[in-house]
């Protein structure tokens, strides 16, 4: 069973500063799980991501660019949560520039070793996605890009958090997906270009509680654990 | 080389005052048209005084600006400007489509002197 999320804000843009931050309207729930996103218009730019309850919160991924023109950097964070109220979140970027924040507080998720598995690409190429292989059923993924000259709207099944909007010199996309399903192959895709351009992007898959392992039964298929799927047919490995 | 940034429309002015340390401005709420897919309140701070520390606020209204729970923020000083510049704003996952929408611009001078609020709600 997947996760909920139960508290997406809209996106904050900023420019002109090192220090942004964004308000859950409500308050928050004791033991969910609260995921930031972030992007900047730098590359190796650094953040400092937090809250006044819970603290810093853990970098789960951070991918940059690289140097080039119009270089960015991104990352996905998250931090188990223990308050009850409607949270602030901090995002604090090493040098002022331009840049997104995206927060959401998800839960039914696992309460230790929530990461799944992470992905990040980046750098100038003619064609920009990542891929990994998630481990746990049901995981929750969370994706955040930026690059240049342009961006694709989200992948298939996922949900347009924000953009792909311009911000300075880069765009910036960001893109969820509650419940992944089953584990297998995850691949996700930023653009395509005729010529080598310059991009970051990364993804962070969230165990669900219980750690969503084992075996899921939809709608008729059975997939065991290794994400081998069966329609119609007995499974008859140990799953 | 710049994006193709998004056609941005000057919504309203942010009160053209002085704005004292400790002291906060709120702008009248502006309504935000439908299919705006995002908005952001600007500040020219060319005249600013070096110490000053600047907070800028953008709040959102689904209710017609009874209440304003999506509250967005930054904090900023002359030496972190962009080109004299520096804005907070929001993306929406989708083109508005609620009339009842509003956005309202907050500024406080948290240290340092005091400013002359310049700036501009905006929607794109």
């Amino acid at each position: 069973m997947s996760g909920t999320i139960v508290q997406n804000p809209t996106t904050a843009t900023f420019a002109g500063s090192t220090t942004v931050t964004k308000s859950f309207a409500s308050g928050c729930t004791n033991g969910s799980l609260l995921i930031a996103m972030a992007s900047q218009e730098l590359d190796a730019g650094t953040f400092t991501i937090s809250d006044p309850t819970n603290g810093t919160y853990a970098n789960d991924k951070t991918q940059a660019s690289g140097a080039g023109s119009n270089p960015t950097t991104v990352t996905v964070r998250s931090i188990q949560n223990t308050a009850t109220s409607a949270l602030t979140i901090t995002c604090v970027v090493g040098t002022s520039g331009y840049g997104t924040l995206s927060i959401f507080e998800e839960t039914g998720m696992a309460t230790s070793s929530v990461v799944d598995v992470t992905a990040g690409g980046g750098g100038a190429a003619t064609s920009a996605s990542i891929n990994a292989t998630t481990t746990t059923a049901n995981t929750s993924i969370y994706c955040i890009g930026a690059g240049y000259p342009q961006m694709t709207p989200p992948d298939t099944s996922y949900t347009t958090q924000f953009g792909p909007t311009g911000i300075n010199n880069a765009y910036h996309g960001g893109e969820y997906r509650q419940d992944a399903g089953a584990t297998g192959s995850v691949t996700l895709t930023m653009n395509s270009w005729g010529s080598p351009n310059t991009w970051s992007m990364a993804f962070v898959a969230y165990k669900p509680t219980g750690g969503g392992g084992g075996h899921t039964r939809v709608g008729g298929a059975f997939v065991n654990y290794s994400g081998v799927t069966y329609f119609g047919a007995t499974p008859s490995g140990p799953y | 080389m710049g994006v193709a940034s998004p056609t941005w429309t000057v919504r309203g002015n942010l009160p053209s005052v002085t704005v004292a340390v400790g002291q906060t401005r709120t702008s009248a709420a502006i309504n935000v048209p439908l299919s705006v897919q995002q908005l952001k309140v600007e500040i020219d701070g060319t005249a600013w005084p070096a110490d000053s520390v600047v907070y800028a606020e953008v709040d959102v209204s689904d209710d017609g600006g009874v209440t304003w729970p999506d509250v967005t923020s930054i904090t900023t000083s002359k030496a972190n400007l962009q080109n004299n510049l520096c804005s907070v704003g929001v993306l929406f996952p989708a083109p508005n489509a609620n009339s009842s929408r509003r956005v309202r611009g907050v500024i406080k001078v948290l240290s340092g002197s005091t400013i002359t609020l310049v700036g501009t709600v905006s929607t794109a």
